[in-house]
């Protein structure tokens, strides 16, 4: 059995998010819901047409809205629906059954990391035509759209095992979320005080780009990724050239991808021996 | 099928379970029977390869537990006594999950969810949302999960802990079922009478130790070292006792009451010799009993009321 392919912990997490489970009185929700999706149609339809027709100017004013935003998201999301995946399991007793059934740790966990992502990338994927149309009114080239999207992916990733992680770790869930959203926190707002502790108590001030401390913050990442292919000013006032930026974008997708990896080994060996310890 | 040997399990300055040992053939039906606290959860927990034993070796179908986990686990259907359910899935979509997590094919699954639907008696549920169920239907779903793979083995853990007369009734029935299927199970209770009607061997364990295991009947002999009777006599008890206390096979006499209590080791034939003694004596023997033991009486014989 694949880990991504018939893995009924995927399959379960990914009909668990999507589905449209109706309550109470049925027929009114249904209409209710029928009607809220038809104004929401018509609003995107028209927001997608209004950047079309808009300036370059205003694909380039909108465009940071969009990016930042769908990142301010994910960094929210992504780890707070993957803190509730394991210590749930464990707080409806349902983790144990899990353990002897023929699963592996592997199977259990990767379903569980790729299913709590559906919904950070259900909001990419919403975003999609917007950010399409605002590449092409602004400007900026092809590469801009594919990089961000792989951007936002290894972002939503790297939350999402940070998210898992405290979950695996954690006893409660309330405890799982909670340090998630903190460790969350600290890497894109504590990342920022602790460059400017260094750079205060250093020799002076230093590009962004120069502090190690700023290569874990998501939101500088972005914008460096942004200079990179554009060298054009983002917000922020992050703007630096392309050249000084690139180790920095390079040592953030390193760091993501390491982490990712390291706490998804780090469970999947320990996957056994933690159903063991909570027994 | 299941070999159990000298068994530990130890915590923190605590023996949970000690050098238990034990051997189940196909299609036995064991009772594990014990106080809270005495090791049954710990011991199932260690067959069921949740827990690793400190020392001693357990085999199911030959496999060690702790050596091949994995094979062990196709091999055994665990029901836990405090177990939850996937509320948010429909019945069919719980079997069909677990059907999938025990690596049936996708083909054989909907033939497979409707028979251990309808051996739950759940198949009228089907389509219908876990959460719906009642707590009796939810130990039946619990124990459609542990059947999905026809296991060959089955860990129950106080399967009919929580539940009404009714529905402890109809899951007896069930396990009786699965009994006639040739299932090799365990299953812990403390509804002692539930075990006696389907177990053939039992096992009784206190502060981790087993104190006696094996056939039922056996249980019963060894334990009360023999029968009791019970004679009850018009009149003359005294002449009665002592003329009781000297037959052979008579290991003592009580008068309780207005009857004699007769704790006799003899054979059947020594037992009908009594009888004709008193008889023979001129005795007016009113009635001549030999005293019904169940498992409640063995247990509360065996063990002391230790809990840990």
């Amino acid at each position: 059995m694949g880990i991504f392919t018939n893995n009924p912990v995927l399959e379960r997490e990914v009909r668990g998010r999507l589905r449209l489970r109706p309550k109470g009185r049925r027929g009114a929700n249904i209409w209710v819901a029928r009607l809220l999706g038809v104004v929401v149609v018509y609003y995107y339809a028209r927001g997608l047409l209004g950047v079309w027709h808009g300036t370059m100017q205003d694909a380039r004013d909108f465009w940071p809205l969009l990016t930042y935003g769908a990142l301010a998201l994910i960094v929210l999301l992504a780890p707070a629906l993957a803190a509730t995946a394991i210590s749930t399991e464990r707080e409806q007793q349902t983790w144990e059954i899990l353990a002897t059934t023929r699963l592996t740790g592997a199977e259990v966990l990767l379903g569980k990391w790729l299913g709590r992502q559906m919904i950070p990338w259900l909001l990419v994927v919403i975003l999609l035509p917007f950010m399409a149309v605002c590449t092409a009114r602004a400007g900026f080239g092809w590469p801009m759209l594919p990089s961000v999207l792989a951007f936002l992916l290894v972002t939503t990733a790297c939350y999402a095992a940070l998210g898992l992680l405290c979950s695996f770790q954690a006893k409660r869930t309330m405890t799982a979320t909670a340090a998630a959203l903190t460790f969350s926190a600290l890497l894109c707002i504590g990342s920022i005080i602790v460059s400017q502790v260094f750079q205060s108590l250093g020799s002076g001030s230093l590009p962004p780009y120069a502090s190690p401390a700023l290569w874990v913050n998501p939101f500088y990442a972005l914008g460096w990724q942004g200079d990179v292919l554009t060298a054009q000013p983002p917000p922020l006032g992050v703007y630096a050239a392309p050249d000084d930026v690139a180790p920095a974008v390079a040592a953030y997708y390193l760091l993501s991808l390491i982490f990712t990896a390291g706490a998804l080994v780090f469970m999947v060996r320990r996957y056994h021996r933690a159903v063991r310890e909570r027994s | 099928m299941i070999q159990i040997e000298h068994l530990t399990k130890e915590y923190k300055g605590l023996t949970a379970v000690k050098d238990l040992s034990l051997n189940l053939d196909a299609g036995d039906i064991f009772g594990f029977i014990g106080p809270n606290g005495a090791g049954k959860t710990t011991t199932i927990k260690m067959l069921a390869t949740l827990l690793k034993p400190t020392s001693g070796r357990a085999r199911i179908d030959g496999i060690d537990v702790v050596e091949h986990p994995e094979a062990v686990r196709g091999r055994i259907g665990y029901m836990p006594a405090f177990f939850g359910i996937y509320d948010d899935m429909r019945v069919w979509e719980y079997l069909d999950f677990f059907a999938g997590a025990y690596r049936l094919p996708k083909t054989q699954r909907p033939r497979i969810i409707d028979d251990v639907l309808s051996l739950t008696d759940l198949g009228g549920k089907k389509d219908s949302y876990v959460e719906e169920l009642s707590t009796g239907m939810k130990q039946r779903l619990c124990l459609a999960k542990t059947l999905i793979h026809d296991p060959k083995v089955l860990l129950l853990d106080e399967p009919a802990s929580g539940l009404d007369p009714r529905a402890r009734i109809e899951i007896k029935e069930l396990f009786k079922e699965l009994k006639a299927m040739g299932k090799t199970i365990i299953i812990s209770s403390h509804i002692l009478p539930e075990l006696a009607d389907f177990c053939n061997k039992v096992g009784i364990i206190e502060r981790g130790e087993m104190l006696v295991s094996g056939d039922v009947q056996d249980i019963m002999d060894q334990v009360t070292g023999g029968r009791t009777l019970e004679i009850r006599l018009l009149d003359r008890l005294e002449e009665a006792t002592a003329l009781l206390a000297d037959a052979p096979g008579v290991r003592a006499v009580r008068p309780v009451d207005s009857h004699l209590q007769v704790e006799f080791t003899g054979s059947p034939e020594g037992q009908a010799d009594l009888n004709t003694l008193l008889i023979t004596h001129g005795l007016r023997v009113l009635a001549f009993t030999e005293q019904a033991m169940d498992l409640e009486d063995i247990f509360m014989k065996v063990t002391k009321g230790l809990v840990q």
